[in-house]
């Protein structure tokens, strides 16, 4: 740590990344390893792993780990004719390592099919879906680096439906769980090919990091050993040791600056005391998420960018795709405990692709999960048409040991109209203008709920749930996957950055983080978002080298 | 659920759905450490925000919520006690809906709300169901019968073991009675 760099903020750095979460922590090592310098810009706080604590209010109630919607609101309606109202509709992580400091850790490969989906497919009526400019054979060996760069554990070969890789996973799984063995169980019956879950945590002592203590507090926490594999517990501390590399924490970026050619020069941010400072920098990288990325272009005008920065065509912002699952819960004969662990220990890629002659285009995973803590349980574990209060609730609470979940994470198709835009009105307590969401699933998107909740209920049924219920849905109004609001592209007119995460428009500037995203896979994207860091970072230092930026 | 993003939908269980959202700096949680630290050093059933009469009133509510008829419930975890930290040191913006709330309770109820017979209570509250503060109150009952111990809920945590929940910091493998039974039956099949 005592080589921690530290930069002037009128030193023009080779690079200023905004977001140190996934994408942002691993372009930090990789660019600062290869002899670059780097200042990295965090909205939220260092919260050192000693500091994680197992306390639900802490991490929901006072957004410990995630931005707070009473001091950044965020405005929400369905279509672009309503008049949007605030509403938290979108959480992201907010703190050194970003979102995957509390990420469930569920770390899915895309699929060939996901980068070529247009054409094997075809125009979908009310959808834009397009095909990549790169293939899975471009990102393989992107993931591998990914997996064993930040430590991930997982069985190759496990699922028939795996695309092809070049190096099986670092780790062996995870231990299975009671969720994972009636999953086992009722999958096999069912004919589908149930897997161990590769997932971002060490199962064994990895690179000076301590495996999984198994003390069952990952989704919407930190992990206080440093098992679960955040950038926060790998790549930044490896970039801090280049001495090239300053994490800043606490600075809120709301302006990228443009001189008169066209180029970006830093960025215009607000650090904690709420001053305003201004960082010089030969080339910008944002990996802000598929939400703050755009906020902070639409944001960024000028009179030679007028409708915001890297927004030529009217692109940024557009083909949001949210995170979209249906769940069901059940209730077995025995104790499962399946709160001690990590979330999930089984998955489920039968229906990565859903057969068309269901009448509608759609795919997801599925898996077996305890995701819910106690007060939580209680709040939310149980349908709604069930007693929510009084002696009966209070007796459904002792199901806690005995139950578990099953969540399908689906393609969300992309859409023009879904989108993120600056809302005309509300304000953050910067006085920045709040993000506004305009969402409606796709109907194909909302059809393909239906079937897995079946396909859930089914699951359930097989592995002997003695009760099993659905959780009822009515249309994705929040999400905490950010994706595809700045989608890359070979045509400007469809797309914001090229395939080396170039903008179209501005030739040092870089956008790496969800809002790269073509499609949504299935609705898993850390993995993705990573693999294109590490492909980033490498293209991006050649351009860097050749003198190309 | 009436939503289908589950991480989402969890976030927002607990935080609530924001209905009422007031904007303004934040509490400062150093505060809420000495709060903590008060209680702890005597003056423990002290309420900050509560008034007497209005911690009579709210405690009742909660025991309805999580009664104790079969087991410690919202009383014996002194649920009641979070909710005053909370409203006290961590989320004030939310001290307009509770008071509201009980001046709301009091003006409907035929008499003292803690002091009518259960079945009257539970029709009350029944009547209340779909306004803000019953949700607030369920809400905030619920983290003081399940909530970490820390922020003055859950005494002696009895919330938790009514649920079967522990939290030592780190567990063995297996952790339920089917995956001991799967790697029992994979050990005689070895």
């Amino acid at each position: 740590m005592s080589s921690t760099a530290k930069f002037k903020t009128t030193d023009a750095v080779d690079f200023l990344i905004v977001g140190s979460g996934s994408a942002g922590g691993v372009l930090a090592k990789e660019l600062s390893s290869n002899g670059l310098q780097v200042v990295v810009l965090e909205q939220g706080p260092r919260i050192e792993p000693g500091q994680f604590e197992h306390d639900e209010y802490w991490a929901f109630n006072l957004h410990a780990l995630t931005n707070n919607p009473r001091q950044q609101p965020t405005t929400f309606r369905k279509s672009e004719n309503e008049t949007a109202t605030i509403k938290p509709t979108i959480s992201y992580g907010r703190v050194v390592g970003g979102g995957c400091v509390h990420f469930t850790t569920n770390y899915w490969r895309f699929h060939e099919l996901d980068f070529v989906e247009r054409s094997r497919k075809g125009s979908i009526p009310g959808a834009s879906l397009e095909d990549w400019p790169i293939t899975y054979n471009d990102l393989e060996p992107y993931y591998t680096k990914a997996e064993w760069e930040l430590g991930v554990s997982g069985q190759a070969g496990a699922n028939p439906f795996d695309p092809p890789r070049s190096k099986p996973y670092p780790l062996p799984p995870l231990p299975i769980k009671s969720s994972g063995v009636l999953m086992e169980r009722g999958a096999r019956k069912l004919g589908w090919h149930p897997f161990p879950a590769p997932m971002a945590i060490i199962s064994e002592d990895y690179r000076g990091r301590r495996k999984c203590m198994n003390c069952g507090f990952c989704e919407d926490f930190g992990c206080e050993w440093g098992s679960k594999s955040s950038t926060l517990a790998t790549m930044i501390p490896l970039a801090e040791r280049t001495g090239r590399c300053e994490i800043r924490p606490n600075c809120y970026v709301h302006e990228i600056e443009v001189n008169a050619q066209g180029r970006v020069t830093g960025v215009v941010y607000f650090d904690k005391q709420k001053r305003s400072q201004r960082q010089k920098a030969k080339s910008v990288i944002l990996c802000a998420n598929g939400a703050e990325t755009p906020k902070l272009l639409l944001m960024s005008k000028s009179a030679r960018f007028p409708d915001g920065l890297a927004n030529s065509t009217g692109v940024v912002g557009k083909y949001l795709m949210f995170d979209t699952g249906a769940t069901a819960g059940g209730v077995f004969e025995h104790p499962l405990n399946d709160y001690k662990g990590a979330v999930v220990s089984r998955i489920v890629h039968d229906f990565y692709e859903i057969d068309p002659k269901h009448g509608f285009v759609g795919g997801a995973g599925l898996d077996a999960r305890f995701d819910l803590y106690p007060a939580g349980f209680a709040l939310g574990g149980f349908a709604p048409d069930m007693p929510q209060w009084g002696i009966e609730f209070k007796k459904n609470l002792r199901d806690f040991p005995r139950m578990m979940y099953t969540l399908s994470h689906h393609m969300a198709l992309a859409v023009e109209s879904n989108s993120i835009t600056l809302d005309p009105v509300a304000k953050d307590v910067w006085g920045l203008p709040a993000i506004r969401v305009t969402y409606k699933d796709h109907p194909d998107t909302f059809k393909s709920l239906q079937f897995m909740q079946d396909r859930e209920m089914e699951l359930l049924d097989a592995a002997g749930a003695q009760k099993s219920w659905r959780f009822p849905y009515a249309g994705t109004d929040s999400s905490v996957h950010l994706m595809g609001t700045c989608r890359m592209g070979n045509d400007p007119k469809k797309s914001v950055i090229n395939s080396d995460h170039r903008s179209h428009d501005v030739p040092n500037l870089f956008i790496c983080d969800g809002s790269s995203l073509v499609t949504s896979g299935r609705n898993q994207p850390t993995e993705t978002i990573q693999a294109l860091a590490f492909r980033a970072a490498d293209r991006i230092t050649m351009l860097a080298k050749k003198g190309e930026i | 659920m009436n939503e289908d993003s589950r991480r989402a939908f969890l976030s927002r269980l607990l935080a609530g759905a924001g209905a009422v959202v007031a904007f303004g700096p934040l509490p400062d949680f150093s505060l809420a450490h000495d709060h903590a630290a008060a209680q702890v050093n005597g003056g423990e059933n002290k309420f900050v925000f509560f008034t007497p009469e209005e911690a009579r009133q709210m405690e009742a509510v909660c025991e309805q919520i999580i009664p104790s008829d079969d087991g410690p419930g919202a009383r014996e975890a002194g649920a009641i006690y979070f909710i005053d930290y909370a409203l006290s040191q961590t989320e004030p913006h939310l001290q307009p809906v509770f008071r509201a709330g009980l001046k709301e309770l009091a003006a409907c109820a035929p008499d003292k709300f803690n002091e009518l017979g259960g079945p009257q209570q539970i029709a009350l509250l029944k009547n209340l169901e779909q306004t803000e503060f019953f949700a607030r109150a369920r809400q905030y009952t619920i983290l003081g019968f399940l909530g970490n111990p820390a922020r003055h809920g859950n005494r002696d945590q009895v919330g938790w073991k009514y649920i079967g929940f522990e939290n030592p910091g780190m567990f063995t493998h297996p952790f339920g009675y089917y995956d001991a039974e799967y790697l029992s039956e994979k050990k005689q099949n070895q």
